[in-house]
């Protein structure tokens, strides 16, 4: 390889920011081309590109899911208590310290009451406890967040199966990619890969579609689980329960399939993606 | 951002929190590289973060702001402490000097996919605790947390420019030490091929952000 291409101006010698930044998806849509464009041209950034995509695979796929544990959740719950407890001690002194002495022994009283409520009736301890709905919304906004970049991709495949096959070597959960029939008159979404990624501390996976128009992008994103309902309203569709919402002005539709949740996220508007998923085969 | 009574205050921070405590920990682990450390890590940060909850903005992305708390709490204990500071800034001068050509490929093929797809985990996070730790975060918020460049910039407080160059020199790094476990995996030809890429450097003057500021931030 020459170490300036002349093929879109690029320097090979210099690549390597541009490297991490495709790799990363922090390209912007022109930048993006052209250097996709120059990798077609240049084998030798072609292989170092997706060196990197391996790595970056590897070094995601080595990531720790490791759970805080339960001692790190309790300690957290008690310091925080604590934290708070002297917080209400100093503002119970510096309103003491402001009041007429006659009034101390009122104050007193009052501050034991406040006390009494804040610590007492209120004891549960939010760590642990947090509804899921706190949860399925943290989700909810990190999948649109992924959605959102435009991340490569680290399988490309445009069949379901080869593309769920992947997926399944690669997830310690099983995944039931959605089928989308070819409709007369309708837009199809077009299956172009997916890429692993974590989603509120979970192992994730992004699941790319583009639609006809090349304007619209379609994202599903797969995560294990359990717990409670996803975020938004929830309708049935076709004996299926599906949640939409809407984030950051992308419409989300869920639904749920053996403890695994699916979420498809587009910039379609509510009327389109709801299409999709009533006529998908979904399970 | 307005709070009411300290009961309060700590139920509505704890809420805010929870959806992110097992992701701190997962960091605080790579950061410290120890299971206690790391606990400990993640409690001075949360009542760190606790004590500024004042500051936090509304609105604004609370992750971010409890990762920049966390590796700050990190960086100003462990530079305290530590004799890896020295180490770190060594390896950084090193790497001002060692610009990575990307005329690493002479061979057709490229077997490092599928190398790394046969290391072990185990390999690559032996790998990641053996950064220098100006590369570790990066790569750590980077590539396990899936922070934006800009966040990562906000973060740790250094341009995006910075952040871009971290981890392209991180991410050789990674590949120099992964060649050497892939060797001892007996992925001969393959180990070879990514040592020899990531021996390939040139000698380069300029500032750790000469070649990221040739292409244009926006």
């Amino acid at each position: 390889m020459s170490p300036v291409s002349t093929v879109h101006s690029f320097d090979c010698r210099d690549i390597g920011g541009l490297l991490s930044a495709w790799v990363d998806g922090e390209l912007m849509p022109d930048e993006k081309a052209d250097f996709e464009a120059h990798l077609l041209s240049c084998q030798a950034c072609s292989l170092a590109a997706r060196s990197h995509v391996g790595l970056k695979a590897a070094v995601r796929r080595s990531g720790p899911i490791r759970k805080a544990p339960a001692s790190l959740r309790k300690s957290v719950t008690d310091k925080l208590e604590v934290a708070s407890r002297e917080t209400a001690g100093a503002r119970a002194l510096r309103f003491i310290s402001a009041m007429e002495p006659r009034t101390v022994a009122i104050a007193a009283s009052l501050v034991g009451v406040l006390t009494w409520f804040g610590m007492g009736g209120l004891r549960q301890p939010v760590i642990g406890s947090v509804s899921s709905n706190v949860v399925h919304g943290h989700a909810l906004e990190d999948g649109v967040a992924l959605h959102a970049r435009t991340l490569p991709l680290d399988f490309t495949g445009s069949d379901v199966g080869a593309v769920q096959q992947w997926l399944q070597s690669k997830l310690d959960y099983g995944v039931q990619l959605p089928r989308f029939p070819a409709r007369s008159g309708a837009r199809t979404p077009a299956l172009q890969g997916v890429r692993l990624s974590t989603v509120s501390a979970r192992p994730a996976a992004v699941v790319s579609y583009t639609m006809p128009d090349e304007h619209s992008k379609v994202s599903l994103v797969i995560i294990d689980d359990p717990s409670g309902e996803p975020m938004g309203e929830a309708r049935q569709f076709e004996g299926h329960q599906v949640w939409v919402a809407k984030n950051r002005g992308f419409n989300v539709a869920t639904w749920k399939n053996d403890e695994v949740v699916y979420s498809l996220i587009s910039d379609l508007d509510e009327r389109d993606i709801l299409d999709l998923v009533r006529t998908a085969q979904l399970h | 951002m307005m709070l009411g009574s300290p009961t309060r205050r700590r139920r509505e921070f704890e809420t805010l929190l929870e959806p992110h405590l097992d992701a701190l920990y997962a960091a605080a682990l790579r950061l410290t590289r120890h299971d206690k450390d790391a606990e400990d890590l993640v409690q001075d940060g949360v009542l760190r973060a606790y004590r500024f909850f004042d500051k936090f903005e509304q609105g604004t992305n609370f992750k971010a702001w409890l990762f920049k708390i966390l590796t700050n709490t990190f960086i100003n204990g462990w530079r305290k402490g530590s004799k890896e500071r020295q180490v770190v800034d060594q390896a950084a001068r090193e790497g001002t000097a060692e610009r990575v050509v990307t005329d690493l490929h002479a061979s057709g093929t490229n077997p490092e996919e599928e190398l790394f797809d046969r290391l072990l985990s185990d390999d690559v996070v032996k790998a990641i605790d053996a950064l220098p730790i100006d590369f570790r975060l990066a790569v750590i918020l980077s590539d396990l947390q899936e922070f934006s460049y800009k966040e990562i910039a906000e973060i740790l407080d250094i341009p995006v420019g910075t952040v871009m160059s971290r981890l392209f020199r991180g991410r050789r790094l990674l590949q120099k030490s992964l060649a050497g476990y892939a060797r001892e995996l007996g992925v001969g030809q393959a180990a070879e091929t990514v040592e020899a890429d990531a021996g390939e450097v040139a000698q380069r003057t300029g500032t750790e952000d000469a070649t990221v500021l040739e292409f244009k931030r926006r």
